[in-house]
């Protein structure tokens, strides 16, 4: 399994996915006019990694600035399917590293932790 | 929205762009603006706040807006036309954009967006969450949210409205207001 290195531009995040070592990580922003055509290779490498069925414990990182609702969309189907994972027993958490006076994307993280309940979602204050 | 409009002019134009909007072109004006703030020391929630609406109405007028330059099924570095004028009112922003849209588009964003204005926070935000878990809808680029999460980031409900074109029975202007709060 590859892992994906992706350099951020004024819209879209630096993808960090180093299935090696089970760590994933989007920074930056996350408004391209395409969404779509933006995450879902990301979501299609996801899934093979996935399906591998390894047991490491993995560690999702979210450190996001400005989102457009199509982005937004898509992280969600990225974390739904790290939810399912978690569901069938393996070990996932999802960190957000947010300034503080960001609430908007302090508000993603509250979707999130909303819809996906059982998920270990932390909020951490970005260094 | 006119009178409200003018009060606004009166107070003062932040920003104002009207023309083709393209995704450099927003990614420039976000650029701009940031200078903008900081030459301002404006409140970092508020000018978050204000561009995460600017990205979500002009993203809007590059997605629908039914005057374009590219052809209309492309998906990407599409250039269509609008404009979007942020004003600072009373302690806040009013972005104010406008783009024309076909008929039958004029009539689908005003039952969706007569029935959006009547919702309170709670049933935003309820409405928000079933959006997510859903299938986008076909015509959709934005994954269905993007309205929801104007009213959700609005301090005052949206404005919005549709003006006739004289010269053309076809063609009506999407006018909407979405107010983002200072501090």
């Amino acid at each position: 399994m590859t892992d994906i290195l992706i350099p951020a531009t004024y819209s879209t995040p630096l993808v960090d996915f180093r299935f090696s070592e089970h760590r994933l990580a989007l920074r930056g922003e996350a408004y391209p006019e395409n969404a779509l055509a933006f995450f879902s290779p990301l979501t299609e490498a996801l899934a093979a990694y996935l399906a591998r069925g390894a047991t490491a414990p993995i560690l999702m990182s979210f450190q996001l600035r400005y989102m457009n609702s199509a982005s937004i969309k898509m992280i969600f189907q990225l974390v739904k399917m790290l939810e399912q994972v978690s569901e069938a027993g393996r070990g996932v958490s999802v960190e957000f590293e947010n300034d503080p006076d960001d609430e908007m994307a302090g508000d993603f993280a509250e979707d999130l932790a909303d819809a996906f309940p059982t998920l270990a979602l932390r909020l951490a204050p970005a260094v | 929205m006119r009178e409200l409009n003018d009060a606004a002019a009166a107070d003062g134009v932040y920003f104002q762009y009207r023309g083709y909007f393209s995704q450099p072109m927003i990614e420039q004006s976000i650029g701009q603006l940031g200078m903008r703030a900081q030459a301002d020391k404006l409140d970092s929630a508020a000018h978050r706040r204000l561009i995460n609406a600017f990205i979500e109405v002009s993203q809007n007028i590059v997605h629908y807006s039914c005057d374009a330059l590219t052809e209309a099924a492309a998906k990407d570095d599409e250039i269509r036309f609008g404009s979007i004028e942020i004003c600072e009112a009373g302690g806040a922003f009013l972005i104010n954009s406008s783009n024309p849209v076909g008929e039958d588009d004029a009539r689908r964003l005003n039952e969706r967006l007569t029935a959006l204005v009547e919702l309170d926070q709670a049933a935003l935000k309820a409405q928000y969450h079933q959006a997510l878990n859903a299938e986008s809808e076909p015509q959709s680029k934005g994954g269905g949210i993007g309205f929801l999460r104007l009213a959700r980031g609005s301090s005052a409900k949206l404005q919005f409205s549709f003006v006739d074109v004289p010269v053309d029975p076809e063609i009506k202007i999407f006018n909407l207001t979405v107010t983002v709060q200072k501090p």
